[in-house]
């Protein structure tokens, strides 16, 4: 081979490897653009995905609300008719009857109240499942809770012809921090339990503080001496719709949700709850729950159980807004003892006015006023603070709506906390005494100290006053239902229930619900009889002395 | 045994590379006598009779069938393109029969029973297994599992791939015997006693809603979800519909209320009537899904596979793995196509595989069901012989 055909042979060799990387590269230059176009295209799908996600939850967060808008509005649907049945029986039950009329009444009144509870279990079963439990860790006094208890306890007892007991540690901390309300509720079914199963003997509950090493705990043990639980049914005892045997039932009413809706509730508030039973020799509930004793309290003295959980109050400048004068008297005798200064504001706006002009400790502010609501005050309050620096200043809502959950919505306004109306003297000074605490709040200038007395009730002086305000609105309410003005009548009737029971008139309190659900509903008829009803007993509650006004409160 | 021998080549020279193939198998089988065989090629506008013609001068008795791929897949070296790959069997107790459906799109069904017929007459014998590579361009429309089942009945297995053109759209070859074919199916029969182990691993993952076809005919969607077609994929993939890469989103179609899916690839878009073409059937009133693409999940199906393959074959391991691999599968793993082969290389023993990336697979989702047409997916053969 020639030097030239040698050299054109590896020039050609060349060419060839050339031409292969060529194409190899052009292959490679090709694919990286088209990995990076199908790395986009993922991109792009994953934003998307991204938007339907969040487009789902939106929807799904819009649904979850439907279906609790629609729980509230089954509970006043159902609840409002079947409060006016129990209502009127009651009334009626006031009346000259003869025995057979007393009998058929005891059984309307025994089936209604049975009703109710039952709608209750459901509601709030469904509201359970649906996700809507909301556990709330809150200062509380256990004593009150206890009392409460006690009284529930005692009553449903004494009906059933058993004894109630109530066992205690003497020395135990009264001041605690969990979800009272759900406590209340858990032991009440217990409570309800042990009474539909017992005949005879006694239901007790018992309270013991338990420092084991995951923390503070209670141990509630609810037991009776009733017929006791098959070993079998046990283990199913806290299921939803878990019931005994047919026969039993017939003979003890109840759809089976009681005990699964305080597990519910015993769980979600980070507790246990379990059963020690015997056919024939009773069944023990035995709740433990965590309960931390409250900062405060684990810092004083534990013999406090003797002291009245609020006796002492800091000296407070404070403003109470509400459209009903007398509600603002109530809160100014509940404080009459302290070195609390109480200025008034009729609406949200003249509520403003004043937080503009003044230093205040605390608002307690009404929701529904007219001119401005409560909510709206609350709302430029917040913004005011915030465009001028200040320090927030607690504002404790009064209102007279009960559902427990909607707590958190007055927080997210701007509330610090709920006050349901009607309050006690004592839900008053402890909302008020732990703002009082709050280390770095500016004090207006007033100074001093002031014990709770024990005395008569300051609001007793009141009443005819407010019986006579009353007349009047009535009154108000009969010329706004002739106009048909139905949404006069529902201001006016919220008001009044809300007045009636800050003064212990509960009954009327009652009936101004009724009325103002019963106008909700456009219901004429209903409506004027209970405007009838309410006319009838306030002008009784008016003919007796002055005296006997105090009796009649509550 | 199965033994198989086989060579791959990517010379610039096509021609030349086939040469080198051939070689290479020559050396490999020694004095065997070669039975049959499987030649596939990526290399476009190439004269393929010249290339059968190498072969057959080579091994002149052997039944080959083949065709036009989207790169060929090896044991020797991984994947390649622009490449041929020969594959060569011979065994003592494993016969062989070749066959070839012509005019597919055509009638297809008249077509697919004379391929398999004169398939069954070269073969002579009762079939254990069948291969076949239909033109993946001419039978888009065509329900082609549903006739491959009427002919070849519900009892035999059958995989394949469909063949390819480079990823160009335009026009795919199929061989059999020294024969150049387009729009056809060539079919290769084994008979004799044979294991065999098949998986079909699944890259793209439906996610999201369910949607309903509401109107389609063979495989054209016009409406979806209430919407053209076209407006339905505009939601999810936006300005990017316009690029040819759409056609690796399948969509999930399930069919019977079942929670098997079979993904369809959208190829053609008809913005007059807001329809789309699809690979494969889109059955009228079936739930859709969208899918989302990833080289992780990609690999991940291709190691479920073979790991399953494998471990059928526990106690002693295949003879051969045959791999018909969708052509979106390499283009979504891109430089890491030769992962796709990672979980056949890290058994204890070298197991030969050997396949090709194609526009539609064809295997059926576990023994005894019935063979499905698939896209996206990669289909694993395992074949041994019964007996060692």
């Amino acid at each position: 081979m020639s030097e030239r055909d040698r050299l054109k042979k590896q020039l050609g060799s060349a060419e060839r490897e050339i031409g292969y990387l060529k194409r190899a590269l052009s292959r490679m230059q090709k694919q990286l653009a088209r990995q990076e176009k199908i790395d986009d295209m993922n991109r792009h799908q994953t934003r998307w995905a991204m938007n339907k996600l969040d487009e789902a939850r939106v929807q799904a967060e819009q649904a979850s609300r439907a279906k609790s808008d629609f729980l509230a509005n089954m509970s006043h649907e159902i609840r409002t008719p079947l409060n006016i049945v129990l209502g009127m029986g009651e009334l009626l039950a006031d009346t000259d009857l003869d025995s057979t009329q007393k009998h058929y009444l005891q059984s309307l009144r025994f089936s209604g109240q049975h009703l109710l509870k039952l709608i209750d279990d459901i509601l709030e079963f469904s509201r359970i499942e649906s996700g809507a439990l909301k556990v709330e860790s809150r200062p509380f006094n256990l004593k009150e809770l206890l009392v409460g208890i006690e009284a529930i306890g005692t009553h449903l007892a004494v009906e059933k012809g058993i004894e109630f007991e109530l066992e205690c540690e003497p020395l135990m901390p009264m001041n605690r921090i969990g979800d009272s309300r759900k406590i209340k509720q858990v032991l009440f079914n217990l409570l309800h339990n042990a009474v539909k199963f017992t005949d005879s003997g006694t239901i007790s509950l018992s309270v013991t503080d338990l420092r084991g090493y995951a923390g503070p705990s209670l141990l509630f043990i609810v037991s009776d001496t009733g017929i006791g639980i098959p070993d079998e049914k046990q283990p199913h005892i806290f299921d939803r719709f878990a019931q005994l045997e047919q026969e039993d039932l017939q003979t003890r009413r109840g759809v089976g949700l009681g005990l699964a809706i305080s597990n519910r509730l015993v769980n979600a508030m980070g507790g246990q709850i379990n059963l020690d039973s015997k056919v024939g020799s009773g069944s023990s509930f035995m709740v433990n729950l965590p309960v931390p004793i409250a900062a405060a309290e684990a810092a004083e003295d534990r013999h406090r159980i003797v002291v009245d959980p609020v006796s002492k109050l800091e000296p407070m400048h404070i403003l109470v807004v509400d459209d009903i004068q007398l509600n603002f008297e109530v809160v100014q005798n509940y404080l009459g003892n302290f070195d609390v200064t109480c200025d008034y504001a009729e609406n949200g706006r003249r509520a403003v006015a004043l937080f503009r002009k003044h230093s205040y400790d605390a608002i307690l502010m009404d929701i529904r006023m007219p001119v401005m609501s409560g909510s709206e005050a609350v709302r430029r309050i917040r913004r005011i603070e915030k465009v001028e620096k200040l320090a927030p200043l607690p504002i404790i809502a009064m209102t007279a709506q009960a559902f427990v959950d909607q707590e958190s919505d007055y927080t997210a306004i701007g509330y610090d906390e709920v006050l349901i109306k009607p309050f006690s003297r004592q839900e008053l000074l402890a909302a008020l005494s732990r703002y009082t605490r709050q280390a770095g709040r500016q004090k207006s200038a007033v100074s001093g100290r002031a014990e709770v007395s024990s005395g008569a009730d300051p609001l007793t002086p009141l009443i005819p006053r407010v019986l006579e305000s009353t007349s009047a609105e009535i009154e108000g309410i009969r010329t706004a239902l002739k106009r048909n003005d139905f949404k006069k009548v529902i201001e006016i009737s919220h008001a009044m229930k809300g007045l009636a029971g800050m003064y212990g008139l509960k009954e009327l309190s009652t009936l101004f619900g009724y009325l103002q659900k019963s106008a909700e509903k456009r219901e004429q008829q209903t409506t004027r009889t209970l405007l009838e009803a309410l006319h009838y007993r306030v002008r009784e509650l008016r003919k007796h002395d002055h005296d006997n006004l105090g009796g009649l409160a509550n | 045994m199965l033994k198989s021998v086989f060579g791959v080549s990517d010379d610039l020279d096509p021609l030349a590379g086939v040469r080198h193939v051939v070689a290479e198998c020559r050396s490999q089988l020694g004095s065997c006598t070669p039975q049959a065989g499987f030649f596939f090629t990526s290399c476009m506008d190439t004269d393929y009779a010249s290339m059968l013609a190498e072969i057959h001068r080579e091994f002149p008795e052997i039944k080959l069938i083949g065709c036009t791929t989207d790169g060929e897949i090896t044991s020797l070296q991984g994947f390649t393109e622009e490449s041929s790959a020969l594959l060569i069997f011979y065994s003592e107790t494993i016969s062989f029969g070749i066959g070839v459906a012509e005019d597919l799109s055509g009638d297809p069904e008249p077509a697919m029973r004379a391929g398999y017929e004169q398939a069954m007459a070269d073969l002579g014998a009762e079939p254990t297994a069948a291969f076949v590579l239909p033109d993946g361009i001419t039978t888009m429309q065509i329900p082609v599992d549903a006739h491959l089942q009427s002919v070849f009945g519900d009892q035999l297995p059958v995989f394949g791939g469909m063949a390819g053109d480079g990823f160009r759209i335009r026009q795919t070859y199929q061989f059999c015997g020294n024969r150049v074919f387009t729009d056809a199916m060539p079919v290769l029969l084994l008979g004799g006693e044979i294991d065999i182990s098949a998986d079909i691993a699944r890259g793209p993952r439906p996610y999201g809603e369910y949607y309903m076809v509401d109107r389609a005919a063979d495989n054209i969607a016009y409406s979806i979800d209430g919407v053209t077609a076209l407006e339905f994929y505009e939601r999810f993939l936006g300005e990017y519909l316009e690029d040819r890469e759409v056609s690796f989103f399948p969509l999930a179609v399930y069919v019977d209320g079942s929670d098997d899916f079979m993904l369809r690839d959208p190829v053609e878009i008809d913005r007059k009537d807001g329809s789309m073409t699809f690979v494969g059937h889109v059955e009228e009133s079936s739930r859709v899904r969208l899918t989302q693409v990833t080289r992780e999940e990609t690999l991940r199906s291709a190691q479920r596979g073979a790991v399953n393959i494998l471990s059928a074959f526990a106690e002693r391991q295949p003879d051969l793995v045959l791999l018909f691999s969708c052509t979106s599968r390499r283009h979504v793993l891109g430089s890491r196509t030769d992962e796709e082969y990672d979980g056949l290389r890290s058994s204890d023993q070298a197991i030969p595989f050997f396949g090709f990336y194609c526009y539609g697979e064809i295997g059926s989702f576990a023994p005894g069901k019935p063979v499905k047409f698939h896209s996206d997916t990669c289909v694993f053969v395992a074949l041994r012989s019964a007996r060692p």
